[in-house]
């Protein structure tokens, strides 16, 4: 049983899955149960080449470590953040600070034009990341939310061109 | 778990000029690749409601379909979702959704001329079983028209939107399920954008022909998931 099969390709989205996918977590930011720990909100968009927003996306954030608070408040996804484009084309997610050396959330990035899914990361503290040591250093600001006020950030993805976003191959 | 890179063939270009949607949108750079523990390793863990165990059933009455029989072909569409060894995976949570028979969404963002049904939503989800199994009760999807950028008209071919999170961050997947002899697949940019044969005929279902002459109700197709990553030790993980 040790043979290696082909894994399934990956497909675009699409832009009709708004209403099957929004049952799990939005965006967090019920202001409660995090049992201490300090709440930030990184707030962005989702940007074409040419600074366009997509017609569709669908950022999912993993969050290790909101995980045991989501449990607690009874979360069917503890852990899962998912923010959909709204006629606002912006989201807010609401996360715990991340521990040292950890990003805020690690991302997983959908939408219309993007023929697969793709990995990412956003963190808050520039500082003593593996994961962010790991991207080229020209491209690591991409990767790094701006500190707007007091616990308030700002991250726009780009999905391609200049300023295009760091995607990672996990291995 | 492991994770190996997957060939450029088996998988969408990011960039396709025949496929005018990607243009601006595509990444040019590829993927940095990372040794990444946490994103291996461990992932979103689904609590035991967030989903009903082992099966979904998107003809009958729910969030926003009132009670009633949706109009067109049923079917029972099985399957097992394993990772790269044949491994099952778990207790992971599977998402559908699918225009109706007319080939409409349930979805404001489609307004076409085309009928909704009342008693359709199109919509599911499920966690699978101990054998990695699924089993979800639908309609089968009509085809739709979109406008392909400068190409033109396209058709879409049948198709049935599958979204998986396996057990681990790394082996999330959103795919497409397509029906076993549509003339449509071929003249398909979306499908066609990944080269190799083999891998578009791996989101081909399969016919069950036991399975449906078994049944009074519905026909039968099998479509396996095959999820990134090896090397998961025996309890799961």
């Amino acid at each position: 049983m040790d043979d290696i099969l082909p894994a399934t390709p990956g497909h675009t989205i699409g832009p009709f899955f708004h209403d099957a996918l929004g049952w799990a977590a939005a965006g967090g930011g019920d202001g409660g149960g995090y049992g201490g720990s300090v709440e930030i909100v990184i707030e962005g968009s989702v940007e074409d080449g040419t600074g366009e927003r997509l017609p569709a996306w669908l950022i999912e954030a993993w969050v290790p470590q909101a995980v045991d608070a989501d449990a607690q408040a009874g979360s069917a996804a503890p852990g899962l953040r998912r923010l959909a484009d709204d006629a606002s084309g912006r989201f807010a997610l609401h996360v715990p600070a991340p521990p040292p050396g950890q990003p805020a959330a690690f991302v997983t990035l959908f939408g219309v034009g993007l023929t697969s899914h793709r990995f990412t990361a956003v963190f808050v503290d520039a500082a003593g990341a593996p994961l962010l040591d790991a991207a080229p250093a020209g491209r690591r600001p991409t990767l790094v939310a701006e500190r707007v006020a007091d616990g308030r950030y700002r991250w726009t993805i780009r999905t391609h061109g200049e300023r295009e976003t760091v995607f990672f191959d996990y291995r | 778990m492991h994770f190996d890179a997957i060939a450029d063939d088996r998988q969408p270009a990011a960039v396709d000029p025949r496929y005018g949607s990607t243009l601006g949108r595509g990444p040019a750079h590829a993927p940095v690749v990372v040794p990444a523990a946490v994103a291996t390793g461990g992932g979103v863990r689904f609590a035991a409601h967030a989903a009903p165990l082992g099966g979904c059933d998107l003809t009958v009455a729910g969030e926003g379909q009132p009670m009633g029989q949706p109009i067109g072909q049923r079917i029972v569409v099985r399957g097992r979702v394993v990772d790269e060894n044949g491994r099952p995976v778990r207790r992971s949570l599977l998402e559908v959704w699918q225009a109706n028979a007319a080939g409409r969404y349930r979805h404001v963002g489609d307004q076409r001329a085309a009928p909704l049904d009342p008693h359709f939503a199109g919509a599911g989800r499920l966690l699978t079983d101990d054998d990695g199994g699924f089993r979800i009760v639908t309609i089968r999807p009509g085809a739709y028209p979109w406008h392909n950028g400068g190409a033109g008209m396209a058709w879409r071919p049948a198709h049935i939107h599958f979204s998986l999170f396996g057990n681990v961050h790394a082996q999330r997947l959103v795919t497409q399920m397509y029906f076993p002899g549509d003339p449509l697949i071929d003249h398909d940019v979306i499908i066609q954008g990944i080269a190799d044969a083999t891998a578009r005929r791996s989101l081909v279902a399969r016919l069950d022909i036991d399975g449906t002459l078994a049944s009074d109700q519905a026909l039968a197709f099998a479509f396996d998931i095959v999820l990134r990553g090896r090397g998961a030790t025996p309890f799961g993980l």
